[in-house]
Parts: structure tokens; sequence; C-alpha cells
């Protein structure tokens, strides 16, 4: 028996297209969709038997009820093996759900709500599921027990937070999951593959879905023996893997070299993959880095590329304000003393100094 | 206060100069230099000694412009010295701006110590901090305060907006202790920033368009909620009606296994009515064979002749009827005719008998006038009779006797007169005869006979007269005695009886009486000619009523002619005998029209019928085929034709039903069924009937659902294709607001740091403020020659002076512009003084004026230097390109320390002089 435990697909996820990343957004909800053709792909190819979907299969309230039928469309193509899926907080089954927009094929098998069970006679595999019927849940649930058919393979299918009790997603204790009996415990949520207790797994995300989730994502290949040995592997699959760079500034910079060190840093690394760079060190005085300009360099160059501006301007406030005692300058740094300046103090201290400075330094 | 003052600058390499060693005293230094002289490198000399060429406030150290901009021209080392002193201390500041080899030293000029280490070092320059120490002040105050540079001047013009700026630069000083900075300005940076951000209410900004867009998200996301829950109701529907369907299908399909079962169970049935079918088609075509003779039957004309067979026999009968009503008509005509000629009226004319009440009228008019003239004739012999009974008394007579018996009366008193009249007249008788027998005729006997006639009476007429003239005369009185005897005889008067008087009574007498009988003969004569004329009348009504009565009874010829009587006409039996004769005659004429119409009507209905035999012959024609030779024979072949028809349509009827019983198979493959489903023919079938009714009804229900579920499914697909799912909308929503949100940021940081800059710039001001007024009041006084004696630094931070003459405050830009850079010099001093005194070091500074002086006259500038110079506090600089000051500073007497530079050989042609 071989199964695929996925998770967080996402699929119809709306990316983010501030700044000019209109087509970078289409880009990655369209991969997106691609990827999980070509888990179909993989399944037809490998005599995957059943694939186990642990919520989020869909950012339900997202979708175009076409894109559903595309994605049933992909569904369809699954030449022997079953798609079981649970509900997430992204996919509930609630009465606006995209489950109910459309007939789905018999090859998806979408777990009721609650706590379910399936049975697979052809693998003697008693699947046990829980599937979501609300956006959130913040109080855990009784840990289900497996199914009676002991010589069944029992599995358990959750989407459900296990890093924290506080959680809104469904709270449940990873131990408490792993010392309930099950031989495979699928967990979806989490979007970072990792297996938190003994046969206890997040599958992670099969792609990844913003900057934080860098590292490799993909699914679970879970392949049992006839003798009942259980191989579990991680088989990574994401198109693109999100990176992060730091890239140091000095006022002799320009936006045009500083895009040059970007890019160089990008091709040296994997030019497919989605960077996060933060430029940190100084910039001039008075002038910011134009952020935008490095962006659009960068997205000429065909680099999938976010800059986050962590530079400071190029003085001392100390020193400035020494410089400066007595005068404007001085007693506007001064007035900006405190010593935990919020963001809207600290842009205010930057624009008006900067201000002040180019003032002074267009006169001087 | 310390005083510094700069006593020799030595430029080893300095821009254009080299190895350049220039003296300076205490009070005023005026260097004198063309342009491009080296004016302006010296000050940046000076202020380079002090502080280096270094960003402030830089982290790293980085060098401004002005250290590219004075690099020697030649290549020499780039250094200099710099000998200075205080009250206490001579000091030497030897620099090196060399790239890599940058340094500073301080020594004592005097004992040669090195004092370097004594000074602050700072970190970012890595060298001593000179003059901050020195100058008790940082380079940005030096520069702005100390320093006042040649654009202060030479580039103000007389624009409007100088004043303004005037008032600017005040404040800025004041509060940034830089004379170039402008808060402004900075507020104008800061605006810029804002600008870029825009406001929700701009809709070109990016805060405007994102809040657009916003408003633009919520819309969409407002109008997809209600579609996605539309699509789902129409979904939730939709799924309603499917389970129906696959209800109905089910039924459906159920109903038609049912109906297969059935059908296959009426096969049997089926063979053996498609047996006596196809016995009863044998049998029909036969019959088809047989009546195919009348097939081709003008089916239409025979209908035409059958129909027209009543009409024939109709007409026929009307024609009878025809003849009959002639006859009668005639034999009545002849009754009458008979009758007619009985009467006496018989053949009077048809006007003559309506004639016959007017000349009834006309005879009883007749007999009415006949009695008027019977009445006239008694009357008429009436008058007659009275005419002959009233005695005829001639009153001319008794007139005439009257006149005689007056004329006797006359004559007896006078002699008569007697007349001899007739005599004359004779005469006169006879000539009138003889002349109209001589005139008028023209045959000469009848002339001769009147002429001898005329003579004659004539003859005797003079006979006549004569004798009377001869006797008259005579016999008058006598003749008169007996006539009047005879009158009174006549009369039976009596002479004494008056005869005259009564004889008029008489006459009067006579005359009524004869009036009367004249009267009464003229009635005679009156009726004598109504009664002739009415006669006559009478005579022609007679006539005409004769003649009338003659045409009314008018007899045959060869009849005797009767000769009625005129009474005859108000006879009743001839009065009845005209009414018979004229209402025979009317029915007469009445029955002589009918027969003629009956006559009409009888030509038509034998047009009509011949027509008829036409049309009968026609369709006998057309049926001889089917050997129709009467009119009898036609209805045999109507009927035949018919048969045909029926037999034709019955035939395909019965071929159809065939067709229809075997279905899929002919006759063979269904007794071959039916052998092979020998066994279940032995079943039972239920109703097909029924059970196809509700299949029927099934099936149009599921056509009905499924129709209402493409209709759904449309309405759902429009629904699908409106718009973008909620979770999209509400994603890029979230974005837009998040966007939104770092405007606002932007923008609230933006205005945080305005708030912060007025708020201190005010408080500054407050600082500043009553020191610097009192300062720069007095100073005002003095330099204005007490013009104005008090200055005023107002909480909005512009300046007002004080006019002694109108006690009125008066702002900084309504002064003249010299006037006004004036108070800006003076405001500088000040405020370099105040800064000078608030600072660690309270250094005295050294003043530099670059041009400073060119908006202000020669009066103001003397007056300005003497100011400057009178409290003997700074050392001063003052850099001029034109002998301008020289020449002003000679007229005042002010002292000076003359430095004169020459543009092309700068390095070697100075000048120094006292």
């Amino acid at each position: 028996m071989k199964f695929l435990h996925i998770s967080d697909l996402h699929l119809g996820k709306t990316f983010s297209s501030a700044r000019g990343r209109e087509d970078f957004a289409r880009l990655r909800r369209q991969e997106l969709l691609g990827t999980f053709s070509r888990v179909v792909d993989y399944a037809n190819e490998n005599q995957v038997d059943f694939i186990l979907c642990c919520g989020d299969f869909l950012n339900s309230e997202e979708l175009q009820v076409k894109e559903l039928r595309n994605i049933n469309a992909n569904i369809k193509r699954l030449e022997h093996t079953v798609l079981i899926a649970i509900s997430g907080n992204h996919d509930p089954q609630c009465e606006n759900s995209a489950y109910n927009k459309i007939e789905w094929d018999s090859r998806l098998y979408l777990a009721p709500v609650g706590v379910g069970r399936v049975m697979l006679s052809s693998c003697k595999a008693a699947i046990t599921c829980h599937s979501w019927d609300k956006k959130e849940m913040p109080t855990s649930i009784e840990v289900p027990t497996p199914s009676s058919q002991n010589d069944y393979f029992q599995i358990l299918m959750m989407h459900a937070d296990t890093t924290s009790p506080e959680s809104c997603y469904l709270p449940m204790d990873a131990d408490k999951l792993s010392e309930a009996g099950f031989d495979y415990v699928a967990l979806g949520h989490i979007h970072k593959m990792q297996k938190v207790a003994e046969n206890v797994y997040y599958s992670g995300s099969l792609e990844p879905l913003d900057r934080s989730e860098t590292g490799e994502h993909g699914f679970m290949q879970v392949e049992v023996s006839d003798d009942g040995t259980k191989t579990c592997t991680f088989v990574p699959f994401a198109q693109r893997q999100y990176r992060e760079l730091s890239i140091q500034t000095s006022i002799d910079d320009s936006e045009v070299q500083i895009a040059e060190r970007i890019a160089q840093e990008i091709s040296v690394q994997n030019p497919q993959d989605i960077y996060t760079v933060t430029l940190t060190g100084t910039h001039p005085a008075a002038n910011a880095w134009q952020i935008i300009d490095i962006e659009e360099d960068l997205r000429h160059r065909e680099y999938f590329c976010t800059v986050e501006d962590d530079t400071r301007p190029d003085y001392d406030l100390k020193q400035l304000a020494r410089e400066h005692r007595g005068t404007l300058i001085g007693d506007f740094i001064e007035s900006f003393s405190n010593k935990e300046r919020s963001v809207l103090e600290e842009k205010a201290l930057q624009y008006g100094l900067e201000a002040l400075m180019t003032q002074r330094k267009k006169e001087g | 206060m310390q005083k510094l003052t700069i006593t020799q600058l030595h430029l080893v390499g300095f821009g254009k100069f080299k190895d350049y060693t220039i003296d300076l005293k205490e009070g005023l230094n005026l260097i004198e230099g063309e342009n491009e002289a080296g004016k302006s490198t010296l000050q940046a000399f000076i202020t380079g000694m002090f502080y280096g060429f270094y960003q402030q406030g830089s982290k790293r150290r980085t060098h401004t412009s002005q250290w590219e901009q004075y690099k020697p021209w030649d290549g020499s080392p780039y250094r200099g010295v710099l000998l200075c002193q205080n009250e206490e201390r001579s000091f030497r500041i030897e620099r090196s701006f060399e790239q890599n080899c940058e340094s500073v030293s301080v020594y004592d000029a005097v004992t040669g110590e090195d004092l370097t280490s004594t000074f602050p070092y700072n970190t970012v320059t890595r060298q001593a901090e000179v003059g901050e120490v020195l100058l008790g002040m940082s380079k940005t105050t030096f520069n702005n305060t100390a320093n006042i540079a040649q654009m202060t001047c030479s580039s103000v013009s007389q624009e409007a907006s100088f004043s303004a700026e005037v008032n600017d630069r005040l404040l800025s000083v004041m509060n940034t202790a830089e004379a170039k900075f402008s808060l402004s300005a900075v507020f104008s940076e800061l605006d810029h920033r804002a600008e870029q951000t825009g406001s929700p209410k701009k809709s070109r900004t990016p805060y405007g368009k994102a809040t657009l867009r916003e408003r633009e998200l919520i819309k969409e996301l407002a109008f997809s909620k209600q579609n996605e829950s539309e699509y789902l109701e129409l979904l939730k529907e939709s799924k309603e009606i499917s389970a129906e369907m696959e209800t109905l299908k089910k039924e459906k399909d159920e109903l038609e296994t049912q109906v297969r079962e059935s059908a296959a169970k009426e096969l049997g049935i089926r063979y053996l009515k498609a047996q006596n079918l196809s016995t009863r088609i044998e049998r029909m075509e036969r019959d088809s064979e047989k009546y195919s003779i009348y097939e081709d039957i003008d089916l239409e004309a025979v209908d035409k002749a059958q129909n027209c067979l009543g009409a024939k026999a109709q007409l026929g009968r009307t024609i009878e009827k025809y003849s009959r009503t002639n006859e009668e008509i005639a034999h009545r005509i002849g009754e009458l005719d008979s009758f007619y000629q009985r009467l006496v009226v018989a053949g009077a004319p048809q006007e003559v008998l309506e004639r016959f009440e007017q000349m009834q009228e006309r005879y009883r008019n007749f007999a009415q006038l006949q009695t008027e003239v019977e009445q006239l004739r008694k009357q008429k012999e009436k008058a007659d009779y009275y005419t002959g009974k009233v005695p005829v008394i001639d009153a001319d007579r008794i007139s005439a006797d009257i006149e005689k018996l007056k004329q006797f009366d006359s004559k007896k008193s006078q002699p008569q007169v007697h007349k001899n009249g007739l005599g004359i007249a004779l005469i006169i008788c006879g000539v009138l005869l003889i002349v109209a027998g001589l005139v008028i005729s023209s045959s000469v006997p009848i002339k001769a006979a009147i002429a001898i006639s005329g003579a004659c009476v004539a003859g005797l007429g003079a006979v006549m007269y004569i004798k009377t003239k001869k006797d008259s005369q005579q016999d008058n009185i006598s003749q008169a005695e007996q006539t009047r005897e005879q009158i009174l005889k006549i009369y039976h008067l009596a002479e004494e009886e008056n005869p005259i008087s009564r004889l008029e009574e008489m006459l009067g007498k006579v005359q009524v009486n004869n009036y009367k009988l004249q009267k009464l003969k003229e009635q005679a004569q009156a009726l004598g000619v109504e009664i002739s004329e009415k006669s006559k009348r009478v005579q022609e009504m007679q006539e005409s009523l004769t003649d009338y009565l003659a045409k009314l009874t008018q007899q045959k010829s060869g009849e005797e002619k009767i000769t009625l009587k005129l009474e005859i006409m108000v006879d009743k039996s001839l009065v009845g005998q005209v009414q018979q004769a004229k209402r025979i005659l009317a029915e007469l004429d009445r029955l002589y029209l009918q027969q003629e119409q009956i006559q009409a009507e009888r030509e038509g209905a034998e047009t009509q019928l011949a027509s008829i035999n036409e049309t009968i012959e026609t369709a006998i024609q057309s049926c001889s085929k089917a050997g129709a030779k009467t009119v009898e024979d036609l209805e045999v072949c109507r009927r035949g034709n018919q048969r045909y028809r029926e037999v034709s349509r019955e035939l395909s009827l019965q071929k159809e039903l065939l067709a229809e019983t075997l279905g899929e198979y002919t006759f063979e493959e269904l007794r071959q069924n039916i052998r092979s489903q020998k066994s279940s023919e032995t079943e039972i079938s239920p109703d097909r009937q029924e059970i196809c009714h509700k299949l029927n009804e099934v099936r149009d229900r599921l056509s009905e659902r499924s129709s209402k579920l493409a209709e759904l499914q449309g309405l759902r697909q429009g629904r699908e294709e409106n718009c973008r799912p909620v979770g999209q909308i509400e994603a890029e929503l979230a974005q837009v607001r998040e966007e939104c949100k770092d405007y606002q940021l932007e923008l609230d940081a933006i205005a945080l740091a305005k708030e912060r800059l007025i708020s201190l710039s005010g408080q500054l001001h407050r600082d500043f403020a009553p020191l610097l007024n009192d300062k720069i009041s007095k100073a005002i006084e003095r330099v204005t020659d007490s013009r104005y004696t008090k200055a005023v630094v107002d909480q909005s931070l512009g300046i007002r002076l004080e006019d002694k003459q109108s006690g009125k405050l008066v702002e900084v830009s309504s002064l003249s512009s010299g006037m006004a850079d004036l108070v800006y010099l003076v405001m500088r001093r000040e405020l370099l003084r105040v800064l000078a005194e608030q600072g660690e070091g309270q250094v005295a500074v050294p003043l530099l004026f670059d041009d400073s002086f060119t908006q202000l006259d020669d009066e103001r500038t003397a007056r300005f230097l003497s100011f400057l110079l009178s409290e003997q506090q700074e050392q001063i600089f003052l850099f001029s390109c034109h002998t301008r000051e020289k020449l002003i500073l000679d007229k005042a007497g002010i002292p000076y320390h003359f430095v004169k530079l020459k543009r092309s050989k700068a390095v070697k042609e100075t000048e120094n002089a006292d």
C-alpha cells in the first residue's frame, strides 16, 4: 500500500499584488493549481493507492466556479487513486462552501463534518478523519479512536494545531494523538513539514505560501509493506522556495548597484525561487532607498523578489543632536529621544530630520 | 567674553593660493579684490582651518564638496597655517587637508607647545575639534552666523519676495542658527513628501487611488456576496430539482419497463389484430377495384348538377304558377272590361272621368247662375214697372217756363231784346256745309251736293233771321203775354198764386222725381247688363257641360246619340257609374302591370332553367365514362365515387394500423415472435394505456423539471461569471486597507514631524525672543539713528520695528530693501552674540562679511560698520570687490587694515596696508 499525505494546498489563494506584484500574484495562484496537477500525475505514475489531503485543500471563498471545475477535472485524471480530503479552516463545510458549488467527481471523498471513518478494504486501511464546518475551532476535541478492525492499517486525518494549546485552530496534543493507537497520524494546518510526535506528521503545505515559509515544501509518501513495515518519506515537490537575503548598503551605493548585488546573489542561489531581500546598513541621510526602483529592476531580470528596507539614514542621531544642540535640529532629535519610539515616531523623526538635513544640504 | 583674533593666514596650498600669507589685525580688516581674486577662498580657508571639510552628522568621515573645490590647482601640498590669539594665549593651527594624511595640530604660537591633545577628539573625523573649542560654536553655527557670505547681499534683488525672504531668514536664524535655513522650506519638503502619498480625497494620488479602490472593492464585495448568496440559492433549488428528477427518472424507467412488458404481452393481440387487418385490407382492395370506375368522376360537377335538380323543379313550378296567374289576370281583365262596357260612361277617357267632380261643381255653379239670372230678370221687370208708373215731368221745361215768367216780368219793366239765334245758326251751318263740300269731298257731284245743301241751309237761315227780326219787334209783347198765360194754364196756376215760386216748388219736386226715375232706369239698365252677361255665362257653361256630358257618355260609333239633360250630372246613378269606371280602370291598370311583371319573371325563370339544364348536361357528360346517361345516373356515380374514396381512406387507415400493429416487425416476423413467446401470451397484460398515460405524465414532468433545471443552470452560470469570488475581493480589500493604513501612517508621521517642528520653533522663539528683542532693539536704535527704537519678534516669528515717529510697529517686509538688509545684518550680528554668550566658550567670534552691504547706501554702511567697531568686541573681516567700502571707511574716518588681492597674480601681488 502506498499513499500520499498532502495538506494546505490553498488552491485559489490570492497573493498580494501590492507594489506592482500583480503578475507574480497571478503566477503563484496558477502555480498552486499546477502543483496539484503534478501531484495527480505523480499518483498516476507511482501507483499510489490513495491521497490524504489534511485540510485547506481549497481557499474556499477565493475560487470561481470555473476554477473549481478545473480542479475537479484534475481529480478526474486520477487513474486508480482515491483522494480522501477533510475540510480545514480555509475550506470549512459551511453553507457557502466551495464543495457545495459543483458536483465533485466520485474520486474525491470529502469526509463529512466531525469525526468519521473511511474503510478502504482493498488496501486494508481504516481512515478515521475529522472535518471542519467553521473557520475557527478554539477548543480541542477528544482524540478519535482507531477502527476496531485490527488487521487494518489505522490512519487518523486531522486539520489541527499541535504547536499551541491557545490556538484558535483546533489545538491538539501531539503526544495524545501519537498514543491514540494509530499507525499514522496525518496532520494539516502547519505549513512546514515536521514530525511532531511518533507517527504524527505534518506534511506541510505543498507550496510555500508566504515569505516566512522558507525551506522545502512537498508531501509525505508512506509505503506500507505486506508485513506492515511502514516507510515515511518527505518528497519535496514545490515549484519554488521562499528564500531570504540580506544585502548591506552604504551611502556610496545607488539603487542600480544594490539591484545588481541582489541579482548576483540570486543567480548564485536559485533564480527560480522567491526572495525576500532585506537591505541593511545605511542610506544617504536625506534619501531613503527607492525600493520600488530596485524591485522593478529585479522584476525586469525576471526574479521574484520583495525588497525590505531596513537601512538607516547615514547619520548618528546622538552625534547630530550634540552638533546641533540648542538649534531646531538638535531640539527636534531630542523631542524623539524617548527610549522606545513607535513606528509612527520613528517615521516622523526620520522624515523631519530628512527634511531638515535636505534643506541644510541644499543651502550648504 | 573672550575675543579671538586671527593674526595671520598662511595658505601653503589652498585653491589658487600657494604659499601665500596674509597678516591680519584686530578690528576691521578690509580685504579688497576683484571678482575671482580669491575672497571666497580665504573665507573657506578660515572655516577649513578651524573645522576641516567634513560632513556634519555623518557616521563616517566624509568630506564636503568644499574639500574637493579647494584642492590646490598645481598639486602642491593641500594645507595651511592659521595664527590666532585670545586674551590668554596665541595659537598656531596647522592643518593638512591631504587625503589619507589629514591632520590638525594646535600649538602654542609662543612656546611651540603642542596643545592638540587638549582639544576634544572627534571619532568620526578622527581629528581634534579645534574650531568648536576656540570659536565656541559648531561649524554650522559659525558658518551661518559669523560668516555672512556673499549671497546674503549680492544675490538679494529688488524682487517683491525679498522682504518676505528676509523675514523667513530671520526666523530661521533664530531657530537653527543657520542663516540660509528656511523652516518653511522644511515644511515644504515635508509637504512634498505628503503630496507624494496624497490623501483619500485626492483621487489621483496613491492614497486617493487606494481609497477609491477600497470603496470599489467594498461595493464589489457586497455585490459578490449577494451574487454568491443568489448562486447558492439557485444551487439549492437545482439540487432539489435534480433529486426530484432522479425520482422521476426511476419512476419513468419503471413505467417504461412496465410498458415494454405490457407490449410484449400484447404482441399476441397485435398479431391477431394484424391478421384481421390483413383480411380486411384484402376485402377493401377488392372493393376499391370495383369502385375504381368512379375514381375520375368530377364530383364537384355532379354535386353541382344534383344541387341544381331541386332548383330545376322549383323553376318548373314557378313558371307554371306564372302561367296560371296570367290566365287569372286575363280573366279578371275580361270581366272588368265587360262590366265597364256596360257603364254609361264606358269609353270615356280617363281624364274626362277624372274631371267629373270638377264638372259636377261646375254644374252646380251653372244651376246657381241660372237661378241668379232668373232673379235678376224679376228685379228688372220690377224696375221697369216702377219706371212706367212714375210721371215724366220735364224739369227743364218748368225751369224754362220759370225763366220765361221771369223774363216776362222783366220785359214788362224793360225793352225786350229779341234773339234771332236759329237763323244765325242755320246760316253758319250752311256756310260750313259749303266749305266742307268744297274741301273734303273729292268727287265733284258730292262737292256740289254738299255745297248746294249748305247754300240752302244758309239761305234758310238768312230768311229765318230776317223774318224773326221783323216779327220780334212787333210781336214781342203779345207773345210774352200769351206765353205767360199758357204757362199758367199748363200748370193750373192762378195769377195770384205767385206762379214763379209755385213753379220753383214744383221744379224741386220734379227734380226729385226725375232723380228717382233716373235711378230706376239706371238700375234696370244695370240689371239688363248683368242679366245679359250672366245669361252669356250660363250659355257657355251649359255648352261646356253639354260638351262634357257628351264626352262622358260618348257612344261607340254607329250608336244613336242619346241627348242627356244636364241635371244628370248630379244624378246618383251617374256619379256611381263614374266612380265604378274609375275603380275599374285603376284595377285594370294594376292588372296589366302585374301581367307584365309576371311575364318578365317568367322569362327570367326560363333563362335559369336553361342554364340548369346545361349544368346537368355537363355533369352527365363528365360521368359518361361511368355509364351515366340520365340525371338519375348521376346519383349512382356520386355514390360510387364516395364509396371509392371511403374504401381508399379506410384501406390506407387499415394499412397504417397494420404497420403500427406490426411495429418494427414484418407480418412474418411477428408471427415468428408470437411463436417464440407463445408461453407469455397466456399472461394477462396490464392496462397499457393507463401505464402509457402515467408514463407520459412522468415524461412531461421530467421535461418540465429538466427545462427548469436548465433555466436555473443558465441563471447560475450567469452568477458564476458575474463577479469575482468573495474571498478574492476580501483578500484584495485587506491588502488595499493595509496600503491605506501605510499611507495614513506616512501622513501621520509627516504631520507629527511638522507638529514637533512647529512646537519646537515656537519654544525656541520663546527662549530667544526676550534677549534677542532687547539686543536687536538697542542695535537697531543705533544704526537707524534712533528712528526705530524697538524690535519685536512676535509669536508667529515675524519681526516688527517700532517707528519712533509714528509710534507704530512696522513689518520688516514693509521696509525698504536697504533697511530690511540692515535689520537683517544687525539681527545676525546680535544673534551671533546671543549664541556666543550662551555657548560654552563665550567667545567673541570674528565676523566675516562678504560683499554684504550692496543693498545699503553709503551712510548706512558707515553707520553699521561704526556700530560694529564701536564695541570693540569682534575682529571683522570685510571682503569686497569694490572700492566703495574703502571710500566709505576713509570718508567716515573709520580705521581699518587693508589687504588688496589681485585676480591674475594673487599669490605674489598682495598688498598690505593700514
